[in-house]
C-alpha cells in the first residue's frame, strides 16, 4: 500500500499529452454548465491562495529555523528511499539518503512543538518542500483538506495584513 | 438553453474546460474542484500539461483575472 501511494506521487508530475481530437463536446443546461464552472473557478482561486499560504508559512518556518533551510524531500522510486536535503550551518548543501522519514519528522516535530509551531503549521512547510500528503495524514495525522484550508487561512490573513501596513 | 463543454479524460477521469488564459488551458475535474490539469499547446498542436514550476504563475493568472473581477 505505502508503495503504492510512493509510487502515485512520483507519478503525479508526469507529463501529460493529448491529442487535441481527444476533445469530446458534451451539452448540458446552462444552468449545470453555469454551476460547473462557477465551482470549478472557485477551486483554482483557492488552489492558488493555498499555495501562497503554504508558501508564506514554509518561509516563516524556515526563517525562524523551525525547518532547516532550503529543505526539500524527495522519493527515489528507483533505490526506493528518500532523498532529504537542505543548507547547512556553513551555507553548503547537504543531501541525505540514509534518511528514516519516519524519525525524520518525529525529530523535526518534537523541535517544532517545542517552539510553537502547530502541527497544522509543519504538514503544510513539509508539504511545501515535497514531502507526500498521504505520508503526512499517516504520521501527522492531517487531511490534505485541512492542510490546503490552513494555507488558504495563512493567505487571507497575509493579506489581511498586507492591507492594513498599506493604509497606514 | 444548452452549453456545450470541452471534455477530456486523463487517467479515466473526466475534465472539463473552465477558461483559456493566453496560451493556458484550464481543465478542472467534473467532480472534484481541486483536481485541475493546466494544459498548452505544444509544436504539434497538441495539448501538454505545464511543468510543475510555472503552475503558480499560471494559477496566478487566473486568480488575477477572475478575483479581481
Amino acid at each position: 500500500m505505502m508503495e503504492n501511494n510512493r509510487n502515485n506521487q512520483a507519478k503525479k508530475s508526469k507529463k501529460v499529452r493529448i491529442k487535441k481530437s481527444a476533445i469530446v463536446l458534451i451539452a448540458v443546461s446552462s444552468v449545470v454548465a453555469g454551476s460547473l464552472i462557477t465551482k470549478a473557478t472557485e477551486g483554482m482561486i483557492e488552489l492558488h491562495e493555498a499555495s501562497k499560504g503554504a508558501k508564506i508559512i514554509y518561509e516563516n518556518l524556515e526563517a525562524s529555523q523551525d525547518i532547516p533551510s532550503g529543505l526539500n524531500i524527495k522519493f527515489n522510486d528507483i533505490e526506493d528511499s528518500w532523498i532529504v536535503s537542505y543548507q547547512g550551518e556553513d551555507g553548503k548543501k547537504i543531501e541525505r539518503t540514509d534518511v528514516n522519514m519516519d524519525d525524520f519528522i518525529r525529530d523535526i516535530h518534537a523541535s517544532a512543538i517545542e517552539n510553537g509551531v502547530t502541527n497544522e503549521e509543519l504538514g503544510v512547510a513539509l508539504s511545501k518542500a515535497g514531502l507526500m500528503k498521504s505520508m503526512i495524514n499517516k504520521t501527522m495525522n492531517i487531511t490534505k483538506e485541512e492542510l490546503r484550508e490552513y494555507s488558504i487561512e495563512a493567505f487571507k490573513e497575509n493579506q489581511k495584513n498586507m492591507e492594513s501596513v498599506n493604509k497606514k | 438553453m444548452e452549453q456545450e463543454l470541452k471534455v477530456i479524460e486523463v487517467n479515466q477521469k473526466k475534465y472539463f474546460l473552465v477558461d483559456k488564459i493566453n496560451q493556458y488551458y484550464y481543465f478542472s475535474n467534473l467532480k472534484d474542484n481541486h483536481d485541475i490539469l493546466i494544459l498548452e499547446e505544444d509544436e504539434n498542436n497538441d495539448f501538454v500539461s505545464i511543468d510543475d514550476e510555472k503552475t503558480e504563475y499560471v494559477l496566478g493568472l487566473f486568480y488575477d483575472k477572475f478575483k479581481n473581477n
